[in-house]
């Protein structure tokens, strides 16, 4: 029988001949009275990990024991919250001063204690000295062992050309490379260079508003051959974005708002989530053509795709229905949608969750495209053979004469469509008695015999007064509400099949419009 | 690679006082410690687990049972019906049902969970503990952990006007 001892070498047992365990329960480590018991020092020092930084500071004072936890504590969070600093504005710049000479203080105490989680929250005005400390700090901390690290340099302005700090990066050559999992930076310069070395383990890297160029970014991917997460959001340097097959483990990448950005490509065989949120914050008709490329290859694992983009709708009906069949939520927010009826190259065979908010389409104020835009939604819908749940944010605009009342018989008109045999959900937000809802809520109800629920949000869809202190809707919504209701009444509630639920959002009676 | 192929293989535990339990491989492995024997083919008949008397292994195999996964022990229907987020919120009171005990149970808990690595667990009941030191003055977290003040009046001086910030 295998004895699992409560010693170093367990399996001492009478199958000698089988391999032994090398199960680590050491248990040479100092004890702690507690009621007649003792827990381990290895115990306490888990136990200590999880009390925050205040509360594990205040309890060295509680005998010798929890002075010596408090200076190996591993976990390092620095923020004036993690410090106990109240708000108060008036203070800041002193409160500043004296939380950065805390820190200093518990970092020089902790010299050469291995600390494994450093959390740093700077605030600024960024000084030359403050760089000279900072890069002090990390040298205490940044150390062979260390495994998650978060630079936070936050109230200091990214768009003056003002220098900002610039982080060591031969903090990661020293072997600190090689056990770091974590990395997360916020607001300052990062220029690996091919000599990084070696970051193995990282699993997670993070940066926001960092200086990092195109080529430096991939000097470090191909270095990180088992991360798992990528994250990028405002980093202005960055035009192209390349991830190489190596990267055979990373599921998850987001990039958000980096507005140089021209390419993203990947070869990245496993990522099965993918957030891109392009914000060029113009709308202007000329910039359409300011698209970012996606290269995203065949993408058998992607289940999840948020994309925030102009002509989106166009783009995942054209290119994503080919190259990731296996998708199962797709999310799409698009502005300037290209009006067209797209021809499909194949379907989302596999697609349960479509959600799709769009801002304005392109051509639509020409009466002639009209109906294309509602063909978009339905080419979408035709697209996803067992879709389960359709949420769709519909155009604000309104266009003049496409109120359902001016021209009741085009709801009459059938749609070229399938059967939606596995839709069972499906809400339209910002519901007006516009032509194109009114149809498309009808060819909804004639293709989809499984239907269980549906919302019609006449609203705008915003935070209710039930969640802040009041509503927001907006005076136009309420002078439309009344025709929305009666768009529904008229044209809904009439086909609406028995078995299922009609679930109608009004705008709130107690709140006035904003 | 055996315990890939044996869905329901059965494991034997044996507590220091001589009682004996038979688990599903899958809830024993939510200990790492015995997942790592199992894994180096060190487990065929029984385990002994040393110092964990029978009454707080019952305590343990019945939380690992609680929290292994649905796919694998309990059957894969499960999980297909009821929502991560609800499985969740079950478990969450189920949680703070399991750890209504008193102290010098949660102590052995404690141990347990941290002998046999069960990081849930080991999380779970060391809460009430962390939450005891963040709550209260330095007297009463010595008499809860029944541990005295071992400072010279100089050396407590020392360390309290070091970490001075974190009394304000």
């Amino acid at each position: 029988m295998p004895w699992l001892a409560h010693t170093v070498d367990v399996s001492v047992g009478s199958v000698a001949k089988r391999k032994r365990s090398q199960v680590d329960v050491s248990q040479t480590g100092e004890r702690l009275r507690y009621s007649g018991s003792s827990l381990l020092e290895n115990i306490w020092r888990h136990i200590c990990s999880f009390l925050p930084l205040k509360d594990a500071a205040r309890a060295a004072s509680v005998s010798q024991s929890f002075k010596r936890l408090w200076r190996c504590r591993s976990n390092l969070i620095f923020s004036k919250k993690t410090m106990g600093y109240k708000k108060n504005a008036r203070r800041r710049r002193i409160t500043t001063r004296d939380y950065n000479s805390r820190v200093d203080h518990i970092l020089r105490n902790h010299l050469g204690t291995g600390v494994k989680t450093l959390g740093l929250k700077l605030y600024g005005p960024y000084y030359a000295n403050t760089g000279n400390c900072l890069d002090s700090w990390l040298q205490i901390a940044v150390t062979p062992g260390i495994e998650e690290l978060s630079l936070i340099l936050s109230n200091i302005d990214h768009l003056s050309n003002e220098a900002i700090y610039e982080f060591p990066c031969s903090l990661l050559s020293n072997g600190s490379g090689n056990t770091i999992r974590e990395l997360d930076l916020l607001g300052c310069t990062f220029r690996p260079t091919v000599g990084i070395g070696c970051t193995g383990s990282l699993t997670s890297l993070c940066l926001s508003c960092v200086n990092i160029g195109s080529e430096e970014l991939g000097f470090l991917l191909s270095n990180s051959l088992a991360l798992e997460r990528l994250e990028l959001k405002d980093c202005s340097e960055i035009f192209s974005i390349k991830i190489p097959s190596l990267l055979q483990r990373l599921s998850y990448v987001m990039v958000s708002g980096c507005s140089m950005l021209q390419v993203i490509e990947s070869e990245a065989p496993n990522i099965s989530s993918f957030h891109f949120f392009h914000d060029d914050g113009v709308f202007h008709d000329d910039d359409v053509d300011q698209q970012v490329q996606l290269l995203l290859g065949e993408s058998l694992q992607m289940k999840e795709i948020f994309i925030s983009h102009s002509c989106v709708l166009h783009y995942a009906l054209a290119v994503l229905t080919s190259s990731m069949p296996n998708l199962e939520t797709l999310t799409m927010h698009s502005y300037y949608e290209i009006v067209s009826t797209p021809t499909l190259a194949s379907k989302f065979l596999h697609l349960k969750y479509l959600n799709i908010s769009v801002f304005g389409w392109k051509f639509a104020s020409t009466p002639r495209y009209a109906d294309y835009d509602l063909f978009s939604l339905v080419s979408c819908l035709d697209a996803s053979p067992c879709l389960e749940t359709f949420n769709l944010d519909a155009p604000m605009r309104r266009r003049e004469h496409d109120s359902i009342f001016e021209d009741p018989s085009s709801q009459l008109v059938q749609i070229p469509g399938q059967c939606y045999a596995n839709l069972r959900h499906v809400k339209i937000t910002k519901f007006r008695s516009t032509k194109l809802l009114v149809k498309l809520t009808c060819h909804i109800l004639d293709s989809t015999p499984s239907l269980e629920c549906l919302t019609l949000d006449i609203t705008d869809g915003g935070p209710t007064c039930s969640e802040l202190d009041r509503c927001f809707v907006g005076k136009e919504t309420l002078m439309e509400a009344p025709k929305a209701l009666a768009a529904i009444q008229t044209y809904i509630e009439g086909k609406f099949p028995s078995t299922a639920k009609l679930n109608v959002v009004e705008p709130c009676s107690r709140c006035p419009a904003l | 690679m055996a315990t890939r192929e044996a869905g329901k293989k059965m494991i034997m535990l044996k507590s220091p006082d001589g009682m004996e339990f038979e688990v599903e491989e899958a809830v024993a492995m939510e200990s790492q410690t015995i997942r790592k024997m199992i894994e180096d083919d060190c487990a065929d008949t029984a385990i002994l687990i040393p110092n964990i008397n029978s009454k707080i292994l019952s305590r343990v195999i019945e939380y690992c049972n609680k929290h292994v996964p649905t796919t694998g022990a309990t059957g894969a229907a499960a999980s297909d019906t009821v929502a991560p987020a609800a499985l969740a919120e079950d478990l969450k009171i189920w949680d703070a049902e399991f750890i209504k005990v008193n102290r010098a149970t949660r102590f052995n808990l404690i141990q347990a969970a941290s002998y046999l690595n069960i990081k849930g667990l080991l999380d779970l009941t060391s809460q009430t503990t962390i939450d005891t030191i963040s709550d209260n003055s330095l007297e009463e977290i010595r008499s809860f952990l029944s541990t005295k003040n071992d400072y010279l009046p100089e050396e407590e001086q020392t360390i309290r006007r070091e970490n001075q910030w974190a009394f304000q």
